[in-house]
C-alpha cells in the first residue's frame, strides 16, 4: 500500500513536471531581418542570433537580440548602422517582450497556424515603445515555429539619420522575424 | 603669382573635402586580423566568469577583442549570414562566435570536439550565450 502512495506520487511529479516542461519553448537561433526601402537603395539586414522564449501557459513572449549580430552585406554599411545609427556600442541589445491570448488548442500543441494578436513593448536604441502587431505560431508534428512582420518607425526611437544619407534610409523599416521553438526546461 | 596661390588653397581645400568624405562614409574598421586581442582567454574559464557575475563580465568585455580556445560543439552556415562556430562550455549554452567573412566547411578546416582559438570582438550575453562577432581563426 505505501509503495502504490509513493508510485502515485512519483507519477503525479514527473506529471506535472512533464507538463510545465512543454508549456516553454526555446530558440537561440532566432532569424530577424530588416529591410529598408528608399529610393537611391534597398537595404536588408540579418541577424541569426536572436533569443526568443514563449510560454504558452502564461501567453508571453520574449525575443532579445544583439544588434552588432546584423549582418550586411557591404562592410561599410554594417559600420555606419552600429556606428552612426544605432549607436550599438552604447546600446548593445533590442528586446521585445509581449502578451498574447492563447487559443486552447494551440496550448494543448494541436496542429495548425494560429494567428495572434500580440501587444508588449519593444525596446531599440535605448528607447521603449508599446506596440501591437498580428503574429502567427504554428504547430506541425509537436514541433512549435513562430513568425512576424511589422513596420518599425526610425524616429519613434530616436534614431538619427543624416541629411546627406536621407534618400538611401526608409522612414519606416519592416522587420520581420522567424523561429524555430524547441522544448525549454 | 595670384593664380599659382589660387591653385594651391583649392588644392588643399580639395584633399580635405577629400579627407573628410574618405574618414566619414569610406573609411572601414581595420580587419580582425590587424587587431590585438585585450584578453586571451579558455572557453570554459570565460563561460564561468559570465556565470559568477555576468554583468561585471559583461562590462570587463563588452566591444572587446577577445583570443577564445576551446573545443568546437556546433558549425553553422545559415542563409544570408557568415558561418558560425559554438564553443564547448560547462554551462548550458555554448560560446557563439560569428566569422568574419564568409568560408565554406573545407575553408574552415574545423571538426566537431577539434580544439581551435578564435579571436573576435565580444558584442555581448543572451540568457547565458556569449556571442563574439567578425571572428577568425588563429590556431584550427
Amino acid at each position: 500500500m505505501k509503495s502504490l502512495k509513493i508510485l502515485i506520487t512519483l507519477i503525479l511529479i514527473f506529471g506535472a513536471v512533464a507538463v510545465q516542461a512543454q508549456d516553454r519553448y526555446l530558440t537561440r537561433k532566432g532569424h530577424i531581418k530588416f529591410f529598408s526601402h528608399a529610393p537611391l537603395e534597398d537595404i536588408e539586414a540579418h541577424n541569426n542570433k536572436a533569443l526568443s522564449i514563449v510560454d504558452l501557459s502564461k501567453g508571453q513572449i520574449a525575443v532579445d537580440m544583439l544588434i552588432k549580430a546584423f549582418e550586411f552585406e557591404k562592410k561599410l554599411m554594417q559600420e555606419h548602422f552600429n556606428e552612426n545609427y544605432m549607436e550599438s556600442g552604447k546600446y548593445p541589445k533590442s528586446t521585445f517582450k509581449g502578451n498574447f491570448e492563447v487559443p486552447a488548442n494551440l496550448q494543448s500543441m494541436k496542429d495548425g497556424t494560429y494567428e495572434l494578436d500580440v501587444k508588449g513593448d519593444l525596446t531599440i536604441h535605448g528607447v521603449t515603445k508599446p506596440v501591437e502587431t498580428k503574429a502567427s505560431l504554428t504547430v506541425a508534428g509537436g514541433k512549435l515555429s513562430g513568425s512576424v512582420k511589422f513596420q518599425v518607425k526610425v524616429k519613434d526611437y530616436k534614431i538619427k539619420i543624416p541629411k546627406v544619407v536621407v534618400r538611401n534610409i526608409a522612414e519606416d523599416v519592416e522587420v520581420t522575424a522567424t523561429f524555430d521553438y524547441e522544448p525549454y526546461k | 603669382m595670384k593664380k599659382k596661390n589660387f591653385l594651391i588653397i583649392a588644392l588643399i581645400v580639395g584633399l580635405i573635402a577629400a579627407y573628410f568624405v574618405w574618414d566619414n562614409f569610406l573609411r572601414t574598421a581595420p580587419s580582425m586580423k590587424r587587431l590585438d586581442a585585450e584578453f586571451k582567454v579558455n572557453a570554459i574559464a570565460f563561460y564561468t566568469e559570465f556565470e559568477q557575475d555576468e554583468n561585471g563580465a559583461n562590462a570587463k568585455y563588452l566591444n572587446k577583442v577577445v583570443e577564445v580556445n576551446g573545443l568546437v560543439s556546433d558549425i553553422e552556415f545559415p542563409e544570408n549570414s557568415k558561418p558560425i562556430i559554438s564553443l564547448k562550455t560547462d554551462g548550458f549554452s555554448p560560446i557563439r562566435c560569428t566569422m568574419e567573412t564568409d568560408l565554406d566547411q573545407d575553408q574552415l578546416g574545423l571538426r566537431l570536439n577539434s580544439e581551435v582559438t578564435l579571436k573576435g570582438e565580444y558584442i555581448g550575453v543572451l540568457l547565458m550565450e556569449i556571442q563574439l562577432n567578425r571572428s577568425i581563426i588563429i590556431k584550427p
